[in-house]
């Protein structure tokens, strides 16, 4: 992974030393609470419910070991002893005071991490595949470009205060899209063109929100080396003409909405043409030594255990040929398998991890995975190299930790935001759904005959729970004072980009979980076989089913 | 009123005249931008330098041609969070080739100055009762950036080996 | 929206974001149940208008409806619920 230079090392400590005299600065009065909201923004510190909360920045959801041990230090020290991995691979502490953030920062510094935009309105953390170098779908790993834009988008200086916050996400893997690149301000993904050279593919102006949107390709193929002067035209087209007059119209989305995806693309592309070959770009040897970071790991050479893990799928043992059969992926490299470490345990808040989780996962990822390891958008953690022969072993450690549920890709892997427990823009409360849910379908049998499904919950219609691409979506409202909580069916993040409908009425908090198991329920009955999955089901026969089985008993 | 021009505390030695006050024969003035385009014969005939003051919706690409009539630009930034003046200062030096005074007046903070000096502003008007010697300390946030700027033209890649 | 009386004087805690309520004596307190009742505009506007001048000790103050009828105050939304109560679920250690 990315080891900084002494350039990186100093402009995180100078940020840690920039933000100390912020806060003094806030504590002493010299700087008023509205004034100093836009910074601590910039450093990824809200004001929530009942604390502060700190965002810390996972750029592309890569950790070391070390780093993860210094995550959980700082949940021990400075918070309650746990963290939240959010759906755009970063971790929150909920707890934070502010006079010690400085301190955290300078932890979080001294293992090359920091909190750098991880809020307001500026370019947020890059995030990608979490199987990003290991997938054997991948035609090239997007990590280096990530990293490129890591260091191009930090502290850019026209780009600090644009009308709206601005994600990017990358992918390099055409054919399965695990980074819903459609839904972000601009989503790259890396594609061959016509003469079999690589390059990009650029979308911009796709994301959820109160107005979701899938994004709009406004360039089929960008030359690699183009990237960073292509982005930065995109950026400076909306720097300008964004809206600042209603911040619910402010993102990228609306512009290109409005203008429409070829004016958008004009207006880009005559700015790029005026800033290509110029210095921005990034030059083969700066590539060259960035992408050295991310050459494959030492791997030994296996014989190819395919077979062997379709045999450990089926094995005698059950709980552990459901793990490999749902949270193993097949690696690039024969002999190894890729693991998702399920953060989603039945009645646990999705996400949510201990100081000693952590640490035991830092010892794990050690001794299984070369000390590395990715958090996810899906809100779990990969190890992205285990030896096929070390799986078994590693489940029992996993087991011990209650981190093995066997449930990636499943119904109760769910995307769950923090909500009314703790967010203060909910309207409704999330993780008591999303526990529920876990203990009613807590049979994996079951789980796994209902198969590949995506559920996907928020609190609020700010939607950080990616509820409108879900195959399930649940939005959390508020009527008259009571939670209430609207059932959307037909989303889907990937490469068949989909945005779910609304099925009816709201259900109210006791009746939804019921609900969701009548739809699976009615989705069992009606599937043409156990290879059609729920959103495939879906679009074959419609809402009208599974509105009829959600409504059955309902007193709306 | 007292600004930071080149780093420096000094006097703001210039008139800044709304759309009504008639235009004094002498001395230093800044217009709005539809002033300079209704009056600009007579604002040019006479003696002492021009500048203009621009809203944060005009753009750099909207005094372009007038550049060469101009000793100051101010831009406005009407609340620190309106970014638009970091990109109509680049353009104005980069790709306009402006090299006079470049003004940020408004809601002009200490931890912006960082950000406004790369975007190519030489001058300061801080927002009422802001400490200037204080806010000196800004510019000194960083001591090293990635990217190439108005006032470092390279990005960190092409300065130095690493 | 308009706001329903009666209401309690809230803010969160510069120090720490916890929140906090206005007492008949103009201190902040975490406890709820001892906090000012408002009645009407009149007597809560100049108190709000204290209470933002206060950015030393808390940010965003605000008022919210509660119970009229109830003995002590009692919250009408559940986001006001929770955030005077803590989460409802989590995995907060007892520390």
């Amino acid at each position: 992974m990315y080891k900084y230079d002494t350039i990186d090392q100093r402009i995180v400590e100078e940020r840690a030393a920039q933000f100390r005299g912020q806060v003094e600065r806030r504590l002493s009065g010299e700087i008023t609470e509205d004034e100093f909201k836009p910074l601590r923004l910039q450093n990824g510190l809200y004001m929530q419910l009942h604390a502060y909360m700190l965002r810390v920045a996972i750029p592309y959801g890569l950790l070391s070991s070390t780093q993860l041990r210094m995550l959980a230090h700082i949940a021990r020290k400075y918070d309650r002893g746990y963290g939240h991995l959010s759906t755009r691979q970063n971790i929150q502490f909920n707890w934070p005071k502010l006079e010690d953030v400085p301190s955290i920062l300078d932890d979080l510094a001294s293992v090359q991490m920091h909190a750098i935009q991880t809020s307001g309105n500026c370019i947020r953390n890059t995030t990608a595949d979490a199987y990003a170098g290991v997938a054997r779908d991948e035609i090239e790993d997007p990590r280096p470009w990530c990293e490129l834009i890591r260091q191009w988008s930090t502290f850019h200086p026209e780009f600090a205060f644009l009308p709206r916050k601005f994600k990017i996400a990358v992918t390099g893997a055409p054919g399965d899209d695990r980074a819903a690149v459609r839904f972000h301000d601009i989503g790259l993904r890396i594609v061959e063109g016509p003469d079999g050279e690589r390059g990009f593919e650029v979308i911009v102006g796709g994301g959820l929100g109160r107005t979701p949107f899938v994004g709009k390709v406004i360039r089929d193929f960008l030359p690699k080396r183009f990237l960073l002067s292509y982005l930065e035209a995109i950026l400076r087209v909306y720097n300008q003409h964004g809206r600042r007059d209603n911040k619910f119209k402010a993102r990228i989305k609306i512009l290109v909405d409005a203008l429409g995806a070829a004016e958008f693309k004009r207006l880009v592309e005559a700015e790029w043409q005026l800033i290509r070959d110029t210095a921005i770009d990034v030059t083969e040897e700066e590539l060259a030594r960035v992408e050295e970071f991310f050459v494959p790991a030492n791997y030994e050479t296996l014989p190819d255990t395919d077979s062997r893990l379709a045999a450990m799928r089926l094995g005698k043992n059950r709980d552990l040929g459901l793990w490999v059969s749902n949270n193993v992926t097949p690696h690039k490299v024969a002999g190894y398998g890729i693991v998702t470490i399920s953060v989603k345990a039945p009645g646990k808040p999705p996400g949510d991890i201990t100081d000693t989780q952590m640490e035991a996962v830092a010892d794990l990822a050690d001794r299984y995975s070369q000390g590395r390891l990715v958090v996810t958008h899906m809100q779990n953690l990969v190890f992205p190299d285990v030896k096929t022969d070390e799986l078994e072993s590693l489940w029992r450690e996993l087991v011990k930790l209650d981190l093995a549920t066997a449930n990636a890709g499943k119904l109760t892997d769910m995307i769950c935001c923090p909500g009314l427990d703790y967010c203060a823009l909910a309207n409704a409360t999330s993780i008591p759904i999303a526990e529920e849910l876990g203990r009613h379908f807590d049979d994996l049998d079951y789980l796994n005959d209902i198969g590949e499904v995506s559920l996907k919950m928020s609190g609020c219609i700010n939607a950080c729970g990616h509820h409108h691409i879900g195959n399930i979506g649940i939005l959390g409202i508020d009527k008259r004072g009571e939670e209430f909580y609207q059932l959307m069916l037909g989303g889907s993040p990937g490469n068949d980009a989909s945005l779910g409908k609304i099925l009816g009425p709201a259900f109210a908090k006791h009746e939804i979980v019921d609900a969701v198991s009548r739809v699976m329920a009615r989705y069992l009955e009606v599937r043409e076989s156990s290879d059609e999955r729920f959103i495939d089901t879906f679009r074959r026969v419609g809402a009208e089913p599974f509105k009829e089985a959600a409504y059955a008993d309902h007193q709306a | 009123m007292q600004i930071i021009r080149h780093r420096e505390i000094v006097a703001d030695t210039w008139l800044h005249l709304d759309d009504e006050t008639p235009v004094p024969d002498a001395g230093d003035v800044t217009v709005s931008l539809e002033r300079l385009r209704a009056e600009g014969e007579v604002l040019l005939a006479r003696r002492g330098a021009l500048g203009v003051r621009l809203r944060s919706d005009q753009l750099a690409h909207d005094v372009s041609d007038v550049l060469q009539d101009l000793d100051i630009i101010c831009v406005e930034f009407p609340k620190f969070t309106d970014g638009r003046g970091y990109t109509t200062g680049r353009l104005l030096r980069d790709r306009y080739g402006y090299t006079k005074e470049l003004r940020a007046v408004g809601h002009v903070l200490q931890d912006q100055l960082f950000y406004m000096a790369r975007c190519g502003y030489d001058s300061f008007a801080l927002a009422p009762g802001k400490n200037l010697e204080r806010a000196l300390d800004g510019f000194a946030d960083f001591s090293v950036s990635y990217q190439a700027a108005a006032d470092v033209r390279q990005p960190i890649f092409r300065r130095v080996s690493r | 929206m308009a706001l329903h009386f009666p209401v309690v004087l809230s803010a969160s805690l510069t120090s720490s974001g916890a929140p906090v309520y206005l007492t008949p004596d103009r201190k902040w307190t975490r406890d709820l149940s001892a906090a000012e009742v408002f009645t009407a505009a009149e007597t809560l506007d100049p108190v709000l208008a204290w209470a933002r001048s206060q950015e030393a000790t808390v940010c965003d103050p605000y008022a919210f409806s509660v119970d009229g009828k109830a003995a002590q105050p009692t919250p009408i939304s559940a986001r006001e619920r929770i955030r005077a109560s803590g989460p409802t679920v989590g995995l907060a250690r007892a520390s």
